[in-house]
């Protein structure tokens, strides 16, 4: 085989931006299937520990193999076990293995690094094949190094050592996974394959202000792990391999930006609207330790703490009741009075190491998810339930629950709540007993029967992502249609219009947690629908609050009356377009 | 070193488990074995899978096998019997 010919000279990819700022680091190509880091590079003097690690994992890997090829024998014959066949010649090949010890060896790469490079060759050899049948044998290489390189892992005790301090992370997605699993403190970048602005990953990415680039198609051919990055997250480019000059200019670009940081922090004043209405913003949080931030950048509470997170801290085990309620506890004692609304678990489209038996193949967001999958594993949603009501003895927290299409599924939530209390009453435990429960509107069904929905919960949250892609039936993370997935499009206003009218004349607290409630126009429009209570990622916080101080209630709700007029997406936008330049004349 | 040319007669061509067979009969031999398709230089390993399903030899393509070392004798014979068997498939 031949090394692969690549092009290494300075080259400038153009995306979109979906997080500000702009960093610059060591790229990082994350494997597809496999939820850590490891090292790039290892010590002259580790060589031959390293050697021994790799062949420890092939006979591990071997083993595997044969251990599923005696299954596949047992229940379906011989004829099925070739397949199995063809992995284990490949991973004893003897042209890959010379080829992943000769980069250990002189190159001095981590093994992990050695069998993907070496493989990669390989691979791309394979794609550009024209016989289909033989193309797809690139995937079987593919599932035999992606085996032996978690085997590796496994196998590795030396954790971030071998990591530079300065990743940009290359991924064709940005799932939730991504940013919890690994250090974050090194993670300066993110170069993303697909569009898509509204996936886990980046919410977070942009919470912890880390510069993102998506949609950038071609990122495999151009950019190889070691490469240094330049991601401005801000005009969506990516410079790749740039020149010493460049690096140069864009330092001082990073430096001048690291100051305006401090000044966004700490405004915790009440924000009234012109016409002195107040409006209250909550900050939405992933991970236990966005919450003093969110606090801190003048969050009025926790409009929605996920807790999917909670849930992948430990990959080998499910999470106990307790390391859940410590979790929870924590979070009570920092809001410190404030409100907490705790979503209970929701996954579905997410992948999930041991929740992924229960998810099976087609966890889609039309699937078994949110309450649906609570619902169908009581004992998992009573331990979260039970940590939860321990949790709020120390502090305001409320539950809600997501995915809620149908009101007999309330019941049944609150069926389980109550059954939890009186566990904990039984064992002497203290919770509070006032608990609030409430419940996500994020299905068209739950907004068309909202007014029976109502006399079952305590407040609304509505999840503004999913109703979107729900009420338009446009998946958020196709990029085909992301022309689809349309905050603006009157269906939705119309949607949400709905909800705060239902939600006053029943007198229910409702809450808009979703990224448009930052975009200083839709909070506009949801001020102007009546709608008081905002929840956001934490950095959009001091903007939005920055703005509603200049809008009037008044004014917001004749733009709304105006904007349900219209019958078309265009004609939304081109009113809201010449609102907006009005606004700026005027102002 | 001899050489023999062979036209691979199974119905899916040289595929995963052919090379699977191949290559566990040319990992039996101390010989030195390489494939080329005919008319194409470059050479692949016979005992390497990566390499052989490489060629992405469908069936009636011709390949040229060439055999150097000690046994290289009894190994071409094993390989023209497998090939020819068409790898032991049905037909």
């Amino acid at each position: 085989m031949t090394q692969s010919k690549r092009d290494l000279s300075p080259q400038e990819l153009s995306g979109v931006g979906l997080s500000p700022g702009v960093s610059i680091g060591t790229a990082y190509e994350v494997e597809p299937q496999i939820v850590a880091l490891y090292p790039i590079r290892i010590a002259s003097d580790e060589v031959t520990r390293e050697l021994k690690r790799l062949r420890a994992a092939l006979k591990e890997s071997r083993l595997q193999l044969e251990k599923a090829r005696r299954k596949l024998e047992a229940e379906l014959g011989k004829e099925h076990s070739h397949i199995i066949d063809a992995h284990l010649l490949i991973l004893e090949d003897p042209l890959l293995l010379e080829e992943i010890e000769r980069k250990i060896q002189e190159e001095l790469q981590s093994p992990e690094r050695a069998v993907r490079e070496a493989a990669e060759n390989w691979i791309s050899a394979y794609r550009s094949l024209e016989d289909p049948f033989f193309r797809e044998r690139g995937s079987d290489v593919e599932e035999v190094v992606q085996r032996l390189i978690f085997n590796l892992m496994e196998l590795d005790s030396q954790g971030h050592e071998g990591l530079p301090e300065d990743l940009i992370l290359v991924v064709s997605e940005a799932s939730l996974f991504l940013l919890v699993e690994y250090p974050l403190e090194r993670v300066k970048g993110l170069v993303v394959k697909r569009g898509g602005t509204t996936s886990h990953g980046i919410i977070i990415a942009r919470s912890y202000r880390i510069p993102v680039v998506a949609g950038i198609q071609n990122l495999k051919e151009v950019i190889r792990t070691g490469d240094t990055l330049i991601v401005d997250g801000t005009s969506g480019m990516v410079r790749v391999r740039p020149s010493e000059r460049e690096i140069r200019n864009y330092q001082a670009q990073v430096r001048k930006e690291q100051k305006i940081q401090p000044e966004l922090v700490g405004d915790t004043s009440p924000c009234l609207t012109s016409d002195g209405q107040r409006i209250y913003l909550y900050a939405n949080v992933e991970i236990d330790s966005e919450v003093p931030l969110g606090l801190k950048l003048g969050g009025g509470g926790i409009g929605l703490f996920r807790t999917e997170y909670v849930y992948m801290k430990d990959k080998q085990k499910p999470v106990s009741e307790e390391q859940q309620f410590k979790i929870y506890k924590h979070l009570a004692t920092v809001v410190a009075g404030r409100p907490a609304h705790i979503r209970t678990l929701d996954f579905g489209g997410e992948r999930h190491p041991y929740f992924s038996p229960i998810l099976g193949e087609n966890d889609t967001a039309l699937g078994l998810r949110g309450i649906r999958l609570s619902l169908r594993y009581p004992d998992i949603y009573r331990e979260q339930i039970r940590a939860i009501l321990r949790g709020s003895a120390y502090g305001n927290l409320k539950i809600v629950l997501p995915m809620v299409s149908d009101v007999d599924e309330v019941v049944q939530a609150r069926r389980l709540i109550q059954a939890a209390k009186e566990e904990l009453l039984e064992e002497g435990v203290a919770f509070n007993e006032e608990i609030e429960v409430g419940i996500m509107v994020e299905v068209p069904a739950a907004v068309i029967m909202l007014e029976s929905l109502c006399p079952h919960v305590d407040f609304l949250a509505v999840g503004t992502n999913d109703l979107i892609q729900y009420t338009l039936a446009a998946s958020r993370t196709d990029d085909r249609i992301a022309n689809l997935f349309k905050p603006l499009h009157p269906a939705v206003l119309k949607s949400l219009y709905r909800v705060a009218q239902v939600a006053a004349a029943e007198g229910v607290l409702t809450l808009i947690c979703g990224e448009v409630a930052s975009h200083p126009v839709y909070a506009r429009l949801l001020i102007g629908m009546g709608f008081r209570h905002l929840s956001m990622s934490p950095f959009a916080i001091p903007e939005v609050k920055g703005r509603l101080r200049e809008i009037s209630c008044l004014e917001a709700a004749e733009m709304v009356e105006e904007v349900l007029r219209q019958a078309t997406l265009e004609e939304v936008e081109d009113y809201v377009n010449e609102f907006m330049k009005r606004q700026k004349t005027t102002v | 070193m001899i050489r023999k040319t062979l036209r691979i007669k199974s119905e899916l061509g040289l595929h995963a488990r052919a090379a699977a067979k191949l290559v566990k009969l040319t990992s039996q031999f101390e010989s030195d074995i390489k494939l080329s398709r005919t008319h194409v230089d470059e050479q692949v390993d016979a005992k390497s899978i990566l390499g052989i399903l490489l060629m992405a030899a469908a069936q009636g393509t011709e390949i040229e096998v060439m055999i150097d070392g000690k046994d290289e004798e009894v190994a071409m014979e094993a390989v023209v019997q497998l090939v020819n068997d068409r790898f032991g498939e049905e037909k």
